[in-house]
């Protein structure tokens, strides 16, 4: 108000009262019924005196209204411009809200009435599907308890809640957000209804995640190379990397994997990870010498930020593993040393009782006498075993790999093994549709791996049975099944077969020989050609044990792949 | 040439009876036996042998170098030898038989076979 009467305003309603008050003394003379005052006054000048008065206050109330009118016009126009002013500033700051915010109201039972369109793009839910749920339908259980229970309680206590919260988007996806959640009551005091505004901080959390992530690899003493899968171009190395190959972090990026040794054999590398390029492996291994000692690479092959297929390898220095495999190795090998020395004498001793050169044993004497020499067999089997083990963990045992075709080798092992079969009665049967299957393998070492699963199947064979040999195609690999008709192994013992000295109680009660060491040596030799071991059982029906072991890439190769590389 | 005399060294006694027993009663071959490397070196000239039967492990001289101090000895410089070893690594037997060994054998052996095992390198060899 004191805006509208102004100094200026004042002075023209001063003006009209002036105007008004000489009108009415003009008026009053006009009206004079005094004689004596007329006399003295020339006639009609007071009338001509009221006029002019009247035309005066007209006057200058219309100039006053006219000044005050458009004094008025300016002032309403100013306001409805700062009016405008204000919407818009309103409409950006909601614009800029719901942008950066998911907003969303939910009454007093914590049912959602309305979203934004950040919420909608946040969680994933569409507006229908959202509106009418319970505020929980964005928590994960464990979280019910804790702050979902504290924003009902601190809301209807009539305070703000803010806190950072864990939520779950419709695709089952964690948000993180930083949240505050203002309470509205009525008049009555009750709570009417929240308004839930949270920042989605995902984002950053998840750049705090990497980042550390980051800085763990630099902080690796690991050796971390990151680098394109086909142009084997680095696109990264930590600390440990870059140290050893007296590099900047700087011009990682103008280095190849085969600068990061004087002797990288670049051929032999891709023939390494084709398991991970054709998807049979997820992971590969080596160990090699390098000019800082043994180290073991594994490797991997990872989709990168743009998609593209990127190797990730990690050299770990093994020098220590190398030295305490070795002592261990020279223990073992001692320790079978001293075995097998005086193990010759009572073999011998026992061979030459036996054969009746030392003169005619009694019938007991020659009972007991096959006693001894049938557990001094077993005990030499357990020696062997035993060293087989430590050669093939400590890297000692030959692994060259050369093409093999499995339809010959197999009938080579049936062959081999016919003898061991007749001492059971039992006979082995080849069954397959294949006229070759090639793979690069040892065929010293898959000898064994046949010769153990081949004995086994045998001696829980009834008598008289056949053994079945088959080799049939499964995927990229071939599968070879010896399958037997024996009482079958019981589900429970699945977990404990393939390690050391684990023997099952056949259903049958009958007990079996064995070292118990023969699958965990079966396993470690397969392992070494990148195949897999297992087996399938009917109690009552029989058991089959099979491999799968990789189809050669290509056969015309005689590819040496390193005693040491492991698969 | 016939196989005929072998000369036979092992510390282990035991070891001694089985191979005599072995070579002499299942085979038929003339057998001398020392327990220790300088014994051997000291009486392989008069028993002028055909082959060496060398355990590798022995305490003083090693089978290896029982061998090669046989071999110094002029009238036993072309003397073949099979090793006798407990040592099952196959670097181990790859290595003797790159230094010149005639053949490795692991024990245990069967006495049975042993004399037919060695007939058998050495015929092969001949």
């Amino acid at each position: 108000m004191g805006r509208l009467f102004s100094v200026r305003d004042l002075a023209a309603i001063g003006t009209i009262v002036m105007a008004c008050v000489l009108f009415a003394f003009n008026l009053r003379l006009y009206f004079q019924t005094d004689a004596a005052l007329q006399l003295y006054l020339p006639e009609g000048y007071v009338r001509t005196q009221l006029y002019y008065s009247l035309s005066l206050v007209l006057c200058v109330s219309s100039m006053v209204y006219a000044v005050y009118s458009l004094k008025r016009r300016e002032v309403l126009a100013e306001q409805a411009k700062k009016l405008n002013q204000f919407v818009q500033e309103v409409d950006i700051r909601q614009s800029a809200i719901d942008e950066h915010t998911a907003t969303s109201i939910s009454d007093a039972n914590a049912i959602i009435t309305d979203v934004n369109e950040r919420f909608v793009k946040t969680f994933g839910y569409s507006r229908s599907e959202i509106v009418g749920q319970n505020q929980s339908i964005l928590y994960r259980h464990k979280h019910l308890d804790e702050t979902f229970l504290d924003i009902g309680r601190t809301t209807r206590a009539g305070k703000v809640w803010s806190g950072e919260q864990k939520l779950v988007a419709k695709s089952g996806e964690t948000i993180h957000v930083n949240t505050t959640i203002i309470p509205q009551f009525d008049e009555a005091g009750n709570l009417i209804r929240n308004l839930n505004v949270r920042t989605d901080i995902t984002a950053q959390r998840q750049a705090e995640a990497d980042h550390f992530m980051t800085r763990m690899l630099e902080e690796l003493q690991d050796e971390v190379f990151i680098y394109d899968a086909e142009t084997l171009q680095l696109t990264y190395a930590n600390l440990a990397a870059r140290d050893r190959c007296g590099w900047d972090r700087a011009e990682v990026r103008n280095f190849r994997i085969v600068d990061t040794a004087p002797n990288f054999d670049e051929m032999a590398f891709r023939y390494h990870v084709a398991p991970l390029v054709n998807g049979r492996s997820s992971v590969v291994t080596i160990e090699i010498k390098h000019n800082k000692g043994p180290v073991e690479i594994a490797t991997r092959l990872l989709a990168g930020p743009d998609e593209r297929p990127i190797f990730v390898s990690v050299l770990r220095d093994i020098s220590w593993r190398k030295k305490i495999q070795d002592a261990k190795m020279e223990s073992v090998a001692i320790v079978s040393h001293e075995l097998r020395s005086p193990l010759t004498s009572i073999k011998g001793s026992l061979g030459l009782l036996q054969s009746g050169v030392m003169g005619a044993l009694t019938p007991k004497a020659q009972s007991v006498v096959e006693i001894a020499a049938r557990n001094s067999d077993r005990l030499l089997l357990v020696i062997n075993d035993i060293l087989d083990i430590e050669k093939i963990d400590a890297g000692k045992m030959d692994f060259t790999m050369q093409p093999l075709d499995l339809m010959r080798f197999t009938r080579d092992a049936i062959a081999m093994n016919a003898g061991y079969g007749t001492s059971f009665s039992v006979t082995y049967e080849l069954e397959t549709d294949l006229d070759t299957a090639m793979i690069a393998g040892n065929s010293d070492r898959l000898m064994q791996v046949m010769t153990n699963l081949m004995s086994n199947a045998t001696k829980y064979s009834p008598s008289g049975e056949v053994v079945t040999i088959r080799i049939a195609p499964q995927g990229m690999y071939w599968r070879v099944s010896v399958i037997d008709k024996g009482p079958g192994i019981p589900d429970s013992a699945r977990d404990t077969l393939f390690t050391a000295f684990a023997q099952v109680t056949s259903s049958d009660g009958i007990k079996r020989g064995g070292t118990g060491l023969g699958l965990v040596i079966v396993k470690s030799i397969l392992k070494r050609h990148n195949a897999r071991v297992n087996f399938k059982s009917r109690m009552g029906h029989g058991t089959e044990f099979y491999f799968d072991i990789p189809a050669a890439i290509d056969t015309n190769i005689e590819q040496p792949v390193r005693q040491d590389a492991a698969g | 040439m016939a196989l005929k005399r072998i000369l036979h060294v092992d510390d282990d006694e035991d070891i001694r009876t089985i191979v005599q027993l072995a070579l002499e009663v299942v085979g038929e071959f003339e057998i001398l036996q020392f327990g220790n490397g300088p014994g051997a070196v000291a009486g392989a000239v008069d028993f002028r042998p055909d082959l060496l039967l060398l355990d590798v492990m022995m305490p003083g001289m090693s089978g290896p170098e029982v061998w090669r101090a046989l071999t110094a000895l002029p009238q036993l410089a072309d003397i073949p030898a099979i090793f006798v070893t407990a040592k099952a690594e196959d670097e181990f037997s790859r290595d003797l038989t790159r230094q010149g060994a005639m053949a490795v054998i692991v024990k245990p052996f069967d006495p049975m076979t042993l004399a037919s095992q060695i007939q058998e390198i050495w015929d092969r060899n001949h």
